[in-house]
């Protein structure tokens, strides 16, 4: 050691001096166990995290869970249909089942019982 | 456990040199304690003890320093009060010291620290941090040619500070 290292030693030990507060074996031992229990718990956190984006991601891959979506669909409901079936008895001679727009209630064809006869 | 008892005003003074400050001292010496607690069996049978301490506070000291906000420091009793007695000259001493070292790369600290004040050898201190001999004597060369300019350690050296040396 030489005589600069021989001075810098006794002036580091000066200049360190007495620690103000002293460092007891519980303190670190309670830290280690928060320590250890802030781990644990975020590891579980972590597990939890990526085994619920897991179930998300198959439930959107297998169509199941946020609602099934019919294939060419749009996703949306289908709303109220365009044209509906009205179905009676003959009167009249009028054909009894037909089709009619929804919109307008006009008749948009018209239904032919092969039973009745009817041409 | 047993080894905080017995060293850990050491390890303080130690951690002092390295922060400048005694908050952040107890702070990394708990910290490096607290890293070393869950492998102490397998340390004690396979290692020194110490050694491992040494070079995780160094090692935790290299993080924080890289890491921490250090603008501002925490400490438990508001600074700039009436200290009991005349302690001018070792404040003196504290305060060219502190600031010589902080002059010093992190790098540079640890081996200075580790060699000077802790007594090691070129090949523990290069044990402690992991690196080559060569590394720790070519860091320590510079590390002592930069305290080698400041003109404030400088003078005391010259001095020999009598009153440490009359202790």
């Amino acid at each position: 050691m030489s005589e600069m290292e021989r001075h810098l030693r006794v002036l580091m030990n000066v200049a360190a001096g007495e620690p103000p507060n002293r460092v007891n074996a519980e303190i670190v031992r309670r830290r280690a166990a928060r320590r250890r229990l802030t781990a644990a718990l975020a590891s579980a956190a972590a597990v939890a995290l990526v085994g619920g984006l897991g179930a998300v991601v198959s439930a959107r891959a297998t169509g199941l869970g946020l609602g099934s979506i019919p294939a060419g669909g749009s996703g949306l409901p289908a709303g109220v249909p365009r044209y509906y079936v009205e179905s009676g008895f003959p009167a009249q001679g009028h054909q009894s089942t037909v089709v009619r727009a929804t919109a307008t209630g006009a008749v948009t064809a018209t239904i032919r019982s092969p039973w009745q006869g009817g041409g | 456990m047993h080894f905080v008892e017995v060293r850990e005003r050491a390890l303080q003074r130690r951690a002092w040199l390295l922060t400048g400050d005694w908050a952040l001292a107890e702070d990394l010496v708990q910290t490096a304690l607290v890293r070393s607690w869950p492998r102490w069996e397998r340390i004690r049978r396979r290692d020194d003890p110490e050694i491992y301490v040494r070079r995780v506070m160094v090692n935790t000291w290299a993080t924080w320093s890289r890491r921490r906000w250090r603008a501002e420091r925490a400490c438990e009793v508001v600074p700039d009060t009436a200290a009991p007695g005349d302690v001018a000259a070792e404040v003196s001493v504290r305060m060219a010291v502190r600031s010589a070292l902080e002059s010093l790369t992190d790098r540079q600290r640890a081996v200075l620290v580790l060699r000077v004040f802790d007594d090691l050898s070129e090949a523990q201190v290069a044990q402690v941090l992991d690196c080559a001999v060569g590394t720790v004597k070519s860091t320590m060369s510079q590390a002592l040619a930069r305290l080698r300019d400041d003109p404030r350690l400088g003078e005391l050296m010259e001095l020999g500070y009598r009153r440490a040396k009359s202790r």
